[in-house]
């Protein structure tokens, strides 16, 4: 019987790099910049490491495939080297699989390293891709926001929500997270942006709007695990843990079988249900302090508030725009800023949002600090609503 | 002997007006005005002569007659080398011992295979299409139209039976194409005066005698219009006191090329009564032309309402999707379209004529099908029943239009598209009003070109699909 990896898995030392357009660096100074700091927070020199996983999503774009760009770009000791993807959940993936290491005893500490540099591709956006050489047979050429741009027309049909409605609310997710932004040092985008520019911005995929759609940045992050026995032994006597972390896939249910209405990620609920029973979490809306989700869309954000249970089916709408989870509301989301503010660096996103719950749990996020933190949520949505692989991780402290 | 079984005709939704032609050329071309009367049929990007001849013979196919060949006629086949009539009967779902075979360079290329096919013992499904690339500012841009038409022709309870036939050949040419190069119109008071008078007339008086009908008694007639006033100087010099269709199509439609006879014959077949006779007569290299009788009236419908239906077009979208006028759709417009012909050759029948399968009667239909079925993970391939998913009555489960993707012609459509049968599939849309589309929204597949490999100039068909009566108000 599977006994999970709740509390069995320290996080000691956590780095993320300024994500953003960085045209003065390239992927290996990107990782070197989120694991020097990483180290540094560790209190480790690289040769403690035991194995090391590396998250890119897009390995066609300067970063490259296998375990190289990683032990070459770290000069790391000629540990287990792993390349993971698992596209928009490829961070967190990779902190999976560093987690699973040192729970199940291979390994004393273990490093994960996410990263993405996109913005060589020469324009904006995620770098086109083919489906494959069978699904490009049939299969659309829908771009990002299109594929979660159907989120809105079924949920505006699920509940009956009028255009204007929805896209206020939407609007508001956004304003939220350029609120946000602004605060954060590290964030790509540090504007603040009225509603009404928001409302009015260039249409992408209807209904999204320009400020609905994160853009895509540069960055790194990278979180290096221990068991909290070992953890203690470096000083770390509460240190941050892994409460859970889950991950669902679609097997093509929701988009070749009659049943699901789009208006919400079947994922995203199956990957929470199971988080929540490893973690223990009884009452999501209550017990968690706060969440960073993968807002790669604002629609995206809405309805994730009702896939995690925290908004009920049905009132995302109104939670939102009652302020529920902006930074001063009960449970704040996107608090660094978000895919949306933060930025985008596919490979390295999930780790950055464990980042800054690492930091909230320890009282280390500076002018966004929250007072009582006790669990911090993170979700990432890979792929589109349809085809999806969500991944949900909870943390906390180990006492 | 066999006869005209039933007739189908598809035009584009587009309608550019030709004023709108002569406008935009006005600068260079002050002539053009002359010639800006009524509008011009304009296939999208992702039509060409295959798919438009695949969509005006789709209903055709509903009335049981056993297919033995299928020809295909057009002066616009996508291909030199690969066939349209296979392309088309596999995208039919016709089975793969049905003879495929290709009519071109003439446009008497339709008319010529309907005689051939009016003689034999077969049973043809006789498909023709349209969309011929002209220069800008020439007469052809402007006078020209894009179209589909089909007969089939068998001796099962045919709808007009052919009284007589008469063809000539002439190595006279009115106008020619030359490969690699654009439309080029000789004279047009010698056509008139010179070539239609020594050719078309003679040809056609000898096939109403060899009828054994009275011109004047003629009830209708689709004659070859080249340049303005041929068909009315024809039919005054035939004597005919019939309905002229010619220039009803021109006006609404175009000149249609080697598919006008065949879009005419159907218009007629749609408009008779019982005991009609129809004149149809093509030119161009010579002459054909084919008298029938009208024996019952038209089971199937769909030229009159297509003329009179379309929508506004624009012409810069037009000449862009024709590959007339190259605008800088940025670098998202690099992707390759490359396709692997290994993968195309495993799947061409299903993905072409969008067939999915289920593993039992009772079982989900899926699309496409696949090693482990999506109600059975113990079934395996063989094990599928096919179940076509072209004609599945079908709504919107979800959409966008997105402005993101490149596509020719923004924006990109698409989302997820549940049949009644229970099947779901991700599709594009394609003849989508401004407005968009809703939740729960009517649909109905039409088959288009997916992708052209821009750099190899291959183009793979696949289906999208479109919303109810998106098509001018079809009746099926």
């Amino acid at each position: 019987m599977a006994t999970g990896i709740k509390d069995k898995v320290a996080i000691i030392g956590m780095g993320c790099s300024q994500f953003g357009e960085r045209w003065d660096v390239g992927a290996e100074e990107l990782m070197t910049e989120a694991f020097n700091e990483a180290l540094g927070d560790a209190g480790i020199s690289r040769e403690d490491l035991g194995a090391a996983w590396l998250g890119s999503a897009l390995d066609d774009v300067n970063i490259g495939n296998s375990a190289l760009p990683l032990a070459f770009g770290l000069r790391l000791p000629r540990i287990p080297v792993s390349r993971v993807e698992n596209m928009c959940a490829t961070g967190t993936e990779a902190l999976r699989a560093a987690s699973y290491a040192v729970a199940s005893g291979a390994v004393d500490i273990a490093v994960a390293v996410g990263v993405e540099k996109l913005k060589d591709t020469g324009y904006g956006g995620l770098p086109l891709r083919t489906k494959g050489f069978f699904n490009d047979l049939w299969m659309p050429y829908g771009s990002a926001p299109g594929g979660f741009a159907q989120l809105a027309g079924a949920y505006r049909a699920r509940y009956g929500v009028s255009k204007d409605e929805l896209k206020r609310a939407m609007a508001h997710v956004s304003w939220k997270s350029h609120q946000n932004g602004a605060r954060n040092e590290k964030a790509h985008l540090r504007k603040a942006v009225d509603i009404d520019t928001i409302l009015n911005a260039p249409m992408i995929s209807d209904p999204l709007g320009l400020f609905d759609c994160c853009g895509v940045s540069d960055g790194a992050a990278c979180a290096i695990v221990t068991t909290p026995e070992i953890a203690a032994t470096l000083g770390k006597n509460n240190p941050v843990v892994v409460k859970s972390i889950q991950i669902s896939a679609s097997n093509g249910w929701e988009s070749s079988a009659d049943g699901w209405d789009g208006s919400y990620v079947v994922n995203t609920r199956e990957a929470a249900k199971r988080a929540y029973a490893e973690a223990g979490v009884k009452n999501p809306e209550q017990e968690i302090s706060l969440a960073e989700v993968h807002d790669c869309f604002s629609v995206t954000e809405l309805v994730t508030m009702e896939d995690l249970g925290l908004s009920k089916d049905g009132g995302a709408v109104k939670d939102i725009l009652d302020g529920k989870f902006d930074a001063d509301g009960k449970i704040p989301v996107q608090i660094d800023g978000g895919l949306k503010c933060f930025g985008h660096p596919v490979g390295a996103t999930g780790l950055r949002m464990v980042y800054e719950m690492y930091l909230q749990l320890q009282g280390r996020a500076g002018n966004r600090q929250r007072d009582n933190v006790r669990l911090g949520l993170t979700h990432n949505l890979g792929g589109s609503p349809s085809n999806s692989v969500s991944a949900v991780g909870l943390f906390g402290l180990l006492d | 002997m066999n006869g005209i079984t039933v007739a189908g005709t598809y035009l584009p939704q587009a309608r550019i007006a030709r004023s709108e032609i002569a406008k935009a050329h006005a600068w260079a071309i002050s002539a053009l005005k002359g010639k800006s009367r009524g509008q011009r049929s304009a296939a999208a990007w992702d039509e060409d002569a295959i798919t438009m001849a695949v969509e005006s013979s789709r209903a055709l196919l509903s009335s049981g007659v056993d297919i033995d060949q299928c020809v295909f006629a057009s002066t616009s086949h996508p291909y030199i080398d690969r066939s349209s009539a296979t392309i088309a009967a596999t995208a039919l779902g016709l089975a793969d011992d049905v003879i495929t075979s290709d009519a071109a360079t003439s446009r008497r290329a339709a008319t010529s295979a309907l005689i051939q096919a009016l003689r034999s013992d077969s049973n043809t499904l006789l498909l023709s299409g349209e969309k011929r690339i002209a220069k800008p500012g020439s007469w052809a841009e402007i006078v020209w139209g894009d179209a589909g038409a089909a007969v089939l022709v068998s001796n099962a309870s045919p709808q007009a039976q052919c009284l007589g036939w008469h063809s000539r050949n002439e190595d006279c040419p009115d106008f020619y194409t030359a490969t690699g190069f654009h439309p080029y119109q000789g004279e047009e008071r010698w056509i008139k005066e010179q070539l239609l008078s020594g050719i078309a007339t003679p040809t056609i008086r000898k096939a109403i005698e060899k009828a054994g009908v009275n011109a004047a008694d003629i009830t209708w007639a689709v004659l070859p219009d080249p340049s303005p006033g041929c068909e009315k100087a024809l039919a005054k010099e035939l004597g005919l006191n019939a309905t002229l269709l010619t220039q009803e199509i021109v006006a609404n439609a175009g000149d249609l090329g080697s598919s006008h006879p065949l879009f005419g014959l159907a218009l007629a077949l749609e408009r008779a009564k019982v005991g009609d006779t129809i004149l149809v007569a093509s030119f161009g290299n010579g002459c054909d032309a084919l008298i029938f009788k009208v024996e019952s009236l038209a089971t199937h419908a769909s030229a009159d309402a297509q003329l009179q239906g379309g929508s506004a077009g624009s012409y810069m979208p037009f000449i862009n999707s024709r590959g007339l006028f190259d605008i800088d759709c940025g670098p998202r417009a690099e992707r390759v379209d490359k396709t692997a012909l290994s993968v195309h050759a495993r799947y061409q029948r299903d993905i072409t004529s969008f067939t999915g399968g289920k593993i039992s009667e009772s079982g989900a239909v899926q699309f496409p099908k696949s090693p482990t079925a999506l109600d059975n993970a113990a079934a395996t391939p063989a094990q599928y029943i096919d179940v076509c998913l072209a004609s599945e009555q079908a709504s919107v489960v979800s959409y966008t239009a997105d402005y993101l993707t490149y596509t020719p012609q923004p924006p990109f459509c698409f989302g997820l598209v549940q049949f009644k049968n229970g099947a779901r599939v991700a599709m594009e849309y394609v003849d989508v009003p401004s407005e968009g589309l809703e939740v729960g929204d009517q649909l109905e597949m039409r088959f288009r070109i997916k992708h052209i490999d821009r750099e190899r100039g291959y183009r793979h068909y696949f289906w999208k699909a479109a919303p109810v009566k998106s098509n001018n108000g079809e009746q099926n």
